[in-house]
């Protein structure tokens, strides 16, 4: 398991740099990877099969290996240690394939697209189109050098009419979106607290009690809902006079068989079966 | 409540005196004096058993060994034979690898590379990290 305080002096003594790590032998070989040229000589160089790929191995791992210690005791070095060495500057400093180029750069685009530090980046675009530097330099200036430089590259552009706005930072905020009408019933229907509110506005209040000895009504009936009492209908009087219907037509004896006649055919078997146990008994 | 026994766990020394003592009934085996004088001289000193009679003492391959083995040029089974032969210290058979059982060349030859710290490039990577 890596331990970060254990690379803090590596990090002293060599700057931003690679490390491989063997346990076993308790043993850091910090390195750099190749630049580009040096890849792509490399790289000519193992196609051609012209030297042995170990020679080429030990080549690499002098030029890249940042402890001069390590260097000097390569030929005690086990044998393993140069290759795997190579081996890891080899994947670091070039694509391995096509896939692994495209997957590398999308991870890089993706970097650059970062919200912290786009802008910047976008910064040193602006600066190297304006005036004769060279994206290094740019990154090695400070803080408040950038943005000076910043300010000025985006003016001469202006002026040049290289560019048509200046740069934005902040986005301005997007007009609301106006939402269809069915959208908008739906947004003011499901405003609960807003239709609760509106409603305890226009709640009637309550009736005030009346004095006593006066009823009158405190709702407001429509005339076509007012009913007279010589209009209404007496259920009571209805229920009696169909009582006295249903005894004189023996409407009830006839239903009181019906129902008998109905449940010797539903519970037949069961009552088949009660009769039986009886018998044997 | 069951104990549990705890075996206390062998140093260094209590292992290569227990291979010595073991290695002993072997003709011209190495001696604890010797042991040292190879790890002085080599660094790591390795012992595989195929079986309880047939033993190797070995070390890792150099670089220079590897380079030197690379402007040989030899067949795959050579390159082994080589390897096996360069590093090896010693041998409880008497037998020569060409007849020897036809496994324990090419194994022994894996063994050797692994522990020079060959792997291969995925492992490799695991091993890096970035400061």
């Amino acid at each position: 398991m890596w331990q970060h305080a254990s690379l803090y002096p590596l990090r002293e003594t060599h700057g931003r740099c690679y490390v491989t790590r063997f346990d076993n032998d308790n043993l850091t070989v910090p390195w750099r990877p190749l630049s580009l040229q040096e890849y792509l000589n490399y790289n000519d160089d193992t196609q051609r099969g012209f030297f042995p790929a170990a020679h080429l191995e030990d080549e690499i791992f002098r030029r890249c290996c940042l402890d001069e210690t390590l260097v000097n005791q390569l030929p005690h070095l086990k044998a393993g240690i140069v290759s795997t060495v190579v081996q890891c500057i080899w994947q670091v400093s070039g694509p391995v394939n096509a896939e692994s180029l495209s997957n590398d750069l999308e991870f890089v685009r993706q970097k650059i697209l970062s919200p912290d530090t786009q802008i910047l980046h976008q910064f040193v675009q602006l600066i190297t189109m304006a005036f004769p530097y060279k994206p290094e330099e740019v990154y090695a200036m400070d803080y408040e050098t950038l943005l000076i430089r910043t300010a000025q590259a985006e003016r001469k552009l202006l002026e040049m009419k290289a560019i048509d706005t200046p740069l934005q930072i902040l986005k301005p905020e997007e007009p609301k979106k106006k939402l269809s009408p069915v959208k908008e019933r739906i947004k003011q229907r499901l405003d609960a607290k807003r239709l609760w509110e509106q409603q305890q506005k226009t709640k009637p209040q309550a009736p005030q009690e009346s004095a006593p000895g006066q009823q009158d009504k405190w709702w407001n009936i429509s005339p076509a809902l007012e009913v007279k009492d010589e209009q209404r209908f007496d259920y009571a009087r209805d229920f009696a006079r169909q009582q006295e219907k249903s005894v004189d037509d023996d409407t009830n004896v006839r239903g009181e068989k019906q129902m008998v006649d109905d449940a010797l055919w539903i519970y037949e078997d069961l009552i088949k079966g009660i009769a039986q146990k009886k018998t044997k008994k | 409540m069951s104990e549990v026994s705890q075996e206390q766990p062998q140093t260094t020394e209590a292992k290569q005196k227990q291979l010595v003592d073991y290695l002993k009934d072997f003709a011209s085996a190495p001696t604890h004096e010797q042991i040292e004088q190879w790890k002085v001289s080599h660094g790591e000193v390795f012992v595989s058993g195929f079986s309880e009679t047939e033993i190797y003492v070995w070390r890792a391959l150099k670089r220079p060994e590897w380079l030197e083995l690379q402007t040989l040029q030899l067949d795959q089974a050579m390159a082994e034979e080589w390897i096996c032969n360069k590093c090896l210290l010693w041998k409880s058979v008497s037998v020569a690898f060409a007849q020897s059982k036809a496994g324990t060349v090419s194994t022994l030859h894996e063994m050797i590379l692994q522990q020079s710290n060959f792997m291969a490039p995925n492992v490799a990577m695991m091993l890096v990290a970035k400061l």
